[in-house]
Protein backbone atom coordinates (compact mmCIF):
# COMPACT_ATOMS: atom_id res chain seq x y z
CA UNK A 1 0.00 0.00 0.00
CA UNK A 2 1.37 3.42 -0.90
CA UNK A 3 1.88 6.16 1.59
CA UNK A 4 -0.53 8.98 2.39
CA UNK A 5 0.54 12.60 2.70
CA UNK A 6 -1.54 14.79 4.98
CA UNK A 7 -1.01 18.52 4.82
CA UNK A 8 -2.13 20.67 7.74
CA UNK A 9 -2.30 24.38 6.92
CA UNK A 10 -4.46 25.62 9.80
CA UNK A 11 -3.30 26.49 13.29
CA UNK A 12 -4.55 24.28 16.14
CA UNK A 13 -7.64 24.82 18.31
CA UNK A 14 -9.32 27.70 16.45
CA UNK A 15 -11.03 25.18 14.23
CA UNK A 16 -11.25 21.41 13.87
CA UNK A 17 -8.70 20.93 11.08
CA UNK A 18 -5.63 20.21 13.23
CA UNK A 19 -7.59 17.75 15.38
CA UNK A 20 -8.91 16.05 12.25
CA UNK A 21 -5.44 15.81 10.69
CA UNK A 22 -3.92 14.05 13.69
CA UNK A 23 -7.01 11.87 14.11
CA UNK A 24 -6.84 10.65 10.53
CA UNK A 25 -3.06 10.27 10.72
CA UNK A 26 -3.44 8.08 13.81
CA UNK A 27 -6.21 6.12 12.15
CA UNK A 28 -4.16 5.47 9.03
CA UNK A 29 -1.11 4.53 11.10
CA UNK A 30 -3.18 2.06 13.12
CA UNK A 31 -3.94 0.28 9.82
CA UNK A 32 -0.18 0.17 9.23
CA UNK A 33 -0.32 2.70 6.43
CA UNK A 34 2.71 4.90 5.90
CA UNK A 35 1.77 8.48 6.74
CA UNK A 36 3.64 11.73 6.13
CA UNK A 37 2.08 14.58 8.11
CA UNK A 38 3.32 17.85 6.62
CA UNK A 39 2.83 21.03 8.64
CA UNK A 40 2.66 24.26 6.66
CA UNK A 41 1.53 27.85 7.26
CA UNK A 42 -0.29 28.04 10.63
CA UNK A 43 -0.19 24.25 10.79
CA UNK A 44 3.39 24.35 12.09
CA UNK A 45 2.00 25.72 15.37
CA UNK A 46 0.67 22.22 16.06
CA UNK A 47 4.24 21.13 16.78
CA UNK A 48 4.98 23.89 19.27
CA UNK A 49 6.02 22.59 22.68
CA UNK A 50 4.26 23.43 25.93
CA UNK A 51 0.56 23.32 24.98
CA UNK A 52 -1.49 23.28 28.18
CA UNK A 53 -5.16 22.27 27.89
CA UNK A 54 -5.91 22.38 31.62
CA UNK A 55 -9.45 23.55 32.26
CA UNK A 56 -10.30 24.15 28.61
CA UNK A 57 -12.11 20.92 27.71
CA UNK A 58 -9.93 20.42 24.65
CA UNK A 59 -7.82 17.41 23.78
CA UNK A 60 -4.16 18.41 23.96
CA UNK A 61 -3.03 18.23 20.35
CA UNK A 62 0.66 18.31 21.22
CA UNK A 63 0.04 15.04 23.03
CA UNK A 64 -1.84 13.61 20.06
CA UNK A 65 0.98 14.65 17.72
CA UNK A 66 3.43 12.77 19.96
CA UNK A 67 1.10 9.75 19.74
CA UNK A 68 1.32 10.02 15.95
CA UNK A 69 5.12 10.03 16.09
CA UNK A 70 5.11 7.00 18.38
CA UNK A 71 2.79 5.19 15.97
CA UNK A 72 5.30 5.76 13.17
CA UNK A 73 3.84 8.81 11.45
CA UNK A 74 6.57 10.94 9.88
CA UNK A 75 5.98 14.58 10.80
CA UNK A 76 7.52 17.39 8.78
CA UNK A 77 7.46 21.15 9.40
CA UNK A 78 8.00 23.67 6.62
CA UNK A 79 10.99 25.79 7.61
CA UNK A 80 9.68 28.94 5.91
CA UNK A 81 6.35 28.62 7.72
CA UNK A 82 8.14 28.21 11.05
CA UNK A 83 9.94 31.49 10.42
CA UNK A 84 6.71 33.26 9.43
CA UNK A 85 4.93 31.89 12.51
CA UNK A 86 7.89 32.76 14.79
CA UNK A 87 8.49 29.27 16.01
CA UNK A 88 12.14 28.40 16.68
CA UNK A 89 13.29 24.93 15.66
CA UNK A 90 14.29 24.17 19.26
CA UNK A 91 10.71 24.96 20.30
CA UNK A 92 9.36 22.01 18.32
CA UNK A 93 8.23 18.61 19.57
CA UNK A 94 11.11 16.12 19.26
CA UNK A 95 11.46 14.12 16.03
CA UNK A 96 9.60 16.64 13.87
CA UNK A 97 11.74 17.08 10.77
CA UNK A 98 12.40 20.46 9.15
CA UNK A 99 11.91 20.54 5.38
CA UNK A 100 12.00 23.10 2.59
CA UNK A 101 9.50 23.51 -0.23
CA UNK A 102 11.50 21.31 -2.60
CA UNK A 103 11.52 18.48 -0.07
CA UNK A 104 7.78 18.91 0.50
CA UNK A 105 7.23 18.68 -3.25
CA UNK A 106 9.19 15.45 -3.22
CA UNK A 107 7.05 14.00 -0.43
CA UNK A 108 3.86 14.86 -2.29
CA UNK A 109 5.20 13.43 -5.53
CA UNK A 110 5.89 10.13 -3.81
CA UNK A 111 2.53 9.97 -2.01
CA UNK A 112 -0.20 7.68 -3.29
CA UNK A 113 -2.85 10.04 -1.92
CA UNK A 114 -2.92 13.50 -0.38
CA UNK A 115 -5.32 14.92 2.18
CA UNK A 116 -5.38 18.64 2.98
CA UNK A 117 -6.63 20.05 6.28
CA UNK B 1 -24.06 47.47 37.88
CA UNK B 2 -25.63 44.53 36.03
CA UNK B 3 -25.64 44.84 32.27
CA UNK B 4 -26.95 42.80 29.37
CA UNK B 5 -24.45 40.80 27.37
CA UNK B 6 -25.67 39.42 24.05
CA UNK B 7 -23.64 36.77 22.26
CA UNK B 8 -24.23 35.82 18.63
CA UNK B 9 -23.21 32.28 17.73
CA UNK B 10 -23.31 31.20 14.09
CA UNK B 11 -20.93 28.27 13.89
CA UNK B 12 -21.49 24.54 14.34
CA UNK B 13 -20.59 23.10 17.75
CA UNK B 14 -17.42 21.13 17.02
CA UNK B 15 -15.75 22.72 14.01
CA UNK B 16 -14.64 25.93 15.73
CA UNK B 17 -13.51 27.20 19.11
CA UNK B 18 -16.45 29.62 19.24
CA UNK B 19 -18.65 27.21 21.21
CA UNK B 20 -16.19 27.10 24.08
CA UNK B 21 -15.51 30.85 24.01
CA UNK B 22 -19.24 31.66 24.02
CA UNK B 23 -19.96 29.26 26.87
CA UNK B 24 -17.11 30.53 29.02
CA UNK B 25 -17.96 34.21 28.52
CA UNK B 26 -21.65 33.48 29.16
CA UNK B 27 -20.88 31.63 32.38
CA UNK B 28 -18.54 34.31 33.65
CA UNK B 29 -21.11 37.04 32.93
CA UNK B 30 -23.91 35.03 34.56
CA UNK B 31 -21.75 34.49 37.65
CA UNK B 32 -21.31 38.25 37.89
CA UNK B 33 -25.06 38.85 37.81
CA UNK B 34 -25.35 40.12 34.26
CA UNK B 35 -28.22 39.21 31.96
CA UNK B 36 -26.87 37.03 29.18
CA UNK B 37 -28.61 36.42 25.86
CA UNK B 38 -27.30 34.01 23.28
CA UNK B 39 -28.69 34.28 19.78
CA UNK B 40 -27.97 31.14 17.76
CA UNK B 41 -28.25 31.57 14.02
CA UNK B 42 -27.19 29.61 10.94
CA UNK B 43 -25.10 26.57 12.01
CA UNK B 44 -25.10 27.86 15.59
CA UNK B 45 -28.48 26.24 16.09
CA UNK B 46 -26.81 22.80 15.95
CA UNK B 47 -25.32 23.57 19.37
CA UNK B 48 -28.80 23.05 20.81
CA UNK B 49 -29.70 19.68 19.32
CA UNK B 50 -30.25 16.88 21.80
CA UNK B 51 -28.44 13.51 21.99
CA UNK B 52 -25.00 14.91 21.17
CA UNK B 53 -22.22 12.43 21.88
CA UNK B 54 -19.10 14.64 21.76
CA UNK B 55 -16.04 13.53 23.74
CA UNK B 56 -12.59 15.11 24.01
CA UNK B 57 -14.13 18.50 23.38
CA UNK B 58 -16.77 20.53 25.16
CA UNK B 59 -20.19 18.87 24.71
CA UNK B 60 -22.32 21.78 23.49
CA UNK B 61 -25.65 20.26 24.50
CA UNK B 62 -24.54 19.54 28.07
CA UNK B 63 -22.74 22.83 28.49
CA UNK B 64 -25.53 25.06 27.23
CA UNK B 65 -28.16 23.06 29.13
CA UNK B 66 -26.17 23.74 32.30
CA UNK B 67 -25.91 27.45 31.47
CA UNK B 68 -29.63 27.70 30.70
CA UNK B 69 -30.23 26.39 34.22
CA UNK B 70 -28.01 29.23 35.47
CA UNK B 71 -30.08 31.82 33.61
CA UNK B 72 -28.74 31.95 30.07
CA UNK B 73 -31.46 33.03 27.65
CA UNK B 74 -31.17 31.35 24.27
CA UNK B 75 -32.92 32.49 21.10
CA UNK B 76 -32.85 30.38 17.94
CA UNK C 1 -14.21 51.08 22.24
CA UNK C 2 -13.05 47.51 22.50
CA UNK C 3 -12.09 45.40 19.49
CA UNK C 4 -12.00 41.62 19.92
CA UNK C 5 -9.91 39.45 17.60
CA UNK C 6 -10.14 35.66 17.43
CA UNK C 7 -8.51 35.16 14.02
CA UNK C 8 -4.80 34.55 13.45
CA UNK C 9 -2.42 37.31 12.25
CA UNK C 10 -2.12 35.68 8.81
CA UNK C 11 -5.85 36.02 8.13
CA UNK C 12 -7.78 38.86 6.53
CA UNK C 13 -10.15 39.07 9.48
CA UNK C 14 -7.32 39.27 12.00
CA UNK C 15 -5.53 42.01 10.07
CA UNK C 16 -8.78 43.93 9.64
CA UNK C 17 -9.46 43.79 13.37
CA UNK C 18 -6.04 45.14 14.22
CA UNK C 19 -6.29 47.93 11.64
CA UNK C 20 -9.70 48.93 12.97
CA UNK C 21 -8.43 48.96 16.53
CA UNK C 22 -5.43 51.09 15.55
CA UNK C 23 -7.40 53.58 13.51
CA UNK C 24 -10.17 54.00 16.08
CA UNK C 25 -7.93 54.24 19.12
CA UNK C 26 -9.62 51.20 20.63
CA UNK C 27 -8.36 48.71 23.18
CA UNK C 28 -7.80 45.16 22.03
CA UNK C 29 -8.89 41.76 23.35
CA UNK C 30 -7.07 38.79 21.82
CA UNK C 31 -8.56 35.31 22.08
CA UNK C 32 -8.52 31.97 20.22
CA UNK C 33 -5.99 32.26 17.35
CA UNK C 34 -5.93 36.02 17.87
CA UNK C 35 -3.54 35.46 20.80
CA UNK C 36 -0.69 35.14 18.30
CA UNK C 37 -1.00 38.89 17.70
CA UNK C 38 0.49 39.33 21.17
CA UNK C 39 3.79 37.79 20.10
CA UNK C 40 6.64 40.29 19.99
CA UNK C 41 6.71 42.73 17.05
CA UNK C 42 3.28 41.81 15.67
CA UNK C 43 1.28 44.73 17.06
CA UNK C 44 3.47 47.50 15.71
CA UNK C 45 2.60 51.05 16.75
CA UNK C 46 -0.51 50.22 18.73
CA UNK C 47 -1.30 52.68 21.50
CA UNK C 48 -4.32 51.10 23.24
CA UNK C 49 -4.46 48.51 25.97
CA UNK C 50 -3.95 44.89 24.89
CA UNK C 51 -5.55 42.03 26.77
CA UNK C 52 -4.85 38.35 26.05
CA UNK C 53 -7.06 35.49 27.18
CA UNK C 54 -4.84 33.34 29.42
CA UNK C 55 -6.56 30.00 28.69
CA UNK C 56 -6.15 30.42 24.93
CA UNK C 57 -2.52 31.51 25.30
CA UNK C 58 -1.63 28.49 27.44
CA UNK C 59 -3.51 26.11 25.17
CA UNK C 60 -1.24 27.14 22.31
CA UNK C 61 1.98 26.86 24.31
CA UNK C 62 2.76 30.58 24.17
CA UNK C 63 5.15 31.67 26.91
CA UNK C 64 5.35 35.10 28.55
CA UNK C 65 8.88 35.50 27.19
CA UNK C 66 7.46 35.40 23.64
CA UNK C 67 4.85 38.05 24.29
CA UNK C 68 4.77 41.79 23.62
CA UNK C 69 5.42 43.62 26.88
CA UNK C 70 2.19 45.58 26.41
CA UNK C 71 0.02 42.47 26.42
CA UNK C 72 -1.74 41.80 29.72
CA UNK C 73 -2.98 38.26 30.37
CA UNK C 74 -6.54 38.05 31.69
CA UNK C 75 -8.91 35.22 32.62
CA UNK C 76 -12.58 34.97 31.55
CA UNK C 77 -13.77 36.80 34.68
CA UNK C 78 -11.53 39.80 34.06
CA UNK C 79 -12.37 39.68 30.37
CA UNK C 80 -16.06 39.89 31.23
CA UNK C 81 -15.36 42.95 33.39
CA UNK C 82 -13.53 44.56 30.47
CA UNK C 83 -16.39 43.76 28.06
CA UNK C 84 -19.14 44.99 30.38
CA UNK C 85 -17.10 47.97 31.59
CA UNK C 86 -16.74 49.59 28.17
CA UNK C 87 -19.22 51.55 26.09
CA UNK C 88 -18.92 49.49 22.91
CA UNK C 89 -17.56 46.14 21.82
CA UNK C 90 -16.73 45.52 18.15
CA UNK C 91 -16.02 42.09 16.72
CA UNK C 92 -15.34 39.35 17.06
CA UNK C 93 -12.94 39.43 14.10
Amino acid sequence: MGNVAMILKRSPYGDINAAEAVRHALGAASFEMSVDLILMDGGVLLAKKGQDDAGTGFTNLEGTLKDCLEMGVSVYADAASLKAQRVASNDLVENVKLVNSKEIAGLLKEAKATMIF
Amino acid sequence: MPKTVTLYLTTSPYSYENTLTSARIAESALNKGHTVNLIASADGIYCFLTKQKAKGILNAEEEFARLIQKGLKVYL
Amino acid sequence: MLVMIKSAPDTTDGALGLTLAKESGADLVLLQNGVYFAQKERLGAFSGAVYVLGDDKRLRGLRDSEMDARAKTRDYDKLTDIITGGDKVTGVF
